[in-house]
């Protein structure tokens, strides 16, 4: 029994030929069968003297100017019609809404966050030692040290007491406690942390 | 088979350019160069599929209504829009030719609107007689094409004017791609034998004289 085997066709492959639409290996088959038929070959090489008359001669034609005229006029009335606020890039009161918004925003927000940069007014609004600062500024209690040499102010126990070294120790006995601006603050406080805010 | 794009420089925007203007921006100056780009090729589609230049101006009109009306519903920015506008004129074509039901035949005789020379474009030849041998080659060509069954004429008009590849053309269609080989080849098949029949007759007149 024979076996059928799925040959291409040569006809499809003749008219791709003619446009120059086959690969190497299809060429190479459609030559081959021009070369033993001779009916063939003359088919495939008139259809392709008869599509360069076509492409020749099919001429390029324009529409009226008019009509042309009409289709952009209806493409400007079309994009008009259904050109809203908010698709419009260009709509000014865009522009200025947006800018009244974000420049609203950038208002409140800087009235709600507190600021830490700085550190009196930070202490000012902080906790047990950061009361304490301010009032050594406003030189209403001067520090004090203990035998254990933990450090105190007026009454109050400092937050997160840090136990200083002596020249420093020696200079917070001695310190008379000069009104200081509220802004200032005490040199011997300088190098040490309360409360978590760093100077 | 060679492209050709003679619109197409290296500084003009290429279509989906122009597209994304026109869509995002509403730049009318790109719709009108991307119109300006491909409007000839359309038309000449149109013009001789139905041989009729009042027809021909309707459905290029009614092409590009639907192309404006359309484009954000139906146009996806993936594909070739030229490919997407010339499906919207293809089926308008075919449209009319339905309702019609006959063959148009583009003969000066029949149809008294019909004047091919009004359509060429000026080539600014100096040989007179050159551009009316010219003219009277593409003249007879398109009586033959006109001759040819719809389907044939279809495969002939988009593989030239719109450089469709046989697989597009199928697809367009709706047959298969032998369908649309086998079609190409009796159309070429069938204008070979009306240019030999033209061909004798020339002949037989010439030698009378």
């Amino acid at each position: 029994m024979k076996k059928k085997t799925s040959l291409p066709n040569v006809d499809d492959l003749s008219i791709k030929y003619v446009f120059d639409d086959l690969d190497p290996s299809e060429i190479m088959l459609v030559e081959q069968a021009m070369s033993k038929d001779q009916n063939r070959l003359i088919e495939v090489h008139s259809m392709k003297s008869t599509w360069k008359r076509v492409q020749k001669n099919l001429p390029e034609m324009h529409p009226p100017a008019e009509l042309t005229e009409n289709i952009l006029e209806n493409a400007q009335q079309y994009s008009s019609k259904h050109t809203t606020f908010f698709t419009s890039r260009l709509n000014p009161g865009l522009f200025a809404t947006a800018a009244v918004v974000i420049f609203s925003l950038i208002v409140t927000f800087a009235y709600l966050i507190p600021s830490n940069s700085d550190a009196t007014e930070g202490l000012a609004t902080g906790g047990e030692g950061t009361v304490a600062l301010e009032n050594i500024a406003n030189n209403e209690m001067q520090p004090w040290i203990d035998r254990e040499n933990m450090m105190y102010i007026g009454a109050l126990e400092i937050h997160n007491k840090v136990l200083l070294p002596d020249s420093l120790r020696k200079n917070a006995i001695k310190t008379s406690g000069t009104a200081t601006p509220a802004t200032r603050i005490p040199p011997m406080m300088q190098d040490f942390q309360l409360t978590g805010t760093r100077y | 088979m060679m492209s050709r794009n003679p619109h197409l420089s290296n500084q003009q925007p290429d279509d989906h350019e122009l597209v994304r203007r026109y869509r995002r921006n509403n730049d009318q100056d790109a719709f009108k160069q991307l119109l300006e780009r491909h409007q000839s090729k359309i038309y000449s589609y149109i013009y001789s599929m139905v041989g009729n230049a009042e027809t021909a101006n309707d459905i290029f009109q009614e092409t590009f209504t639907k192309v404006i009306t359309k484009m954000d519903e139906t146009y996806n920015e993936q594909g070739k829009w030229i490919a997407w506008v010339m499906r919207i004129a293809h089926n308008a074509t075919i449209d009319f030719l339905r309702k019609k039901k006959r063959f148009v035949d583009v003969n000066s005789q029949n149809d008294p609107d019909y004047d091919f020379y009004d359509r060429l474009p000026d080539e600014g030849l100096e040989d007179a007689q050159e551009t009316l041998e010219k003219g009277e080659d593409r003249s007879s060509l398109m009586t033959h094409i006109s001759k040819l069954p719809k389907e044939q004429r279809e495969v002939v008009m988009l593989r030239h004017y719109y450089e469709m590849s046989f697989k597009e053309i199928a697809d367009l269609t709706n047959v298969s791609i032998n369908t649309a080989l086998g079609r190409m080849r009796y159309a070429l098949i069938n204008l070979r034998k009306m240019f030999e029949k033209e061909h004798e007759k020339e002949n037989k007149f010439a030698e009378r004289r």
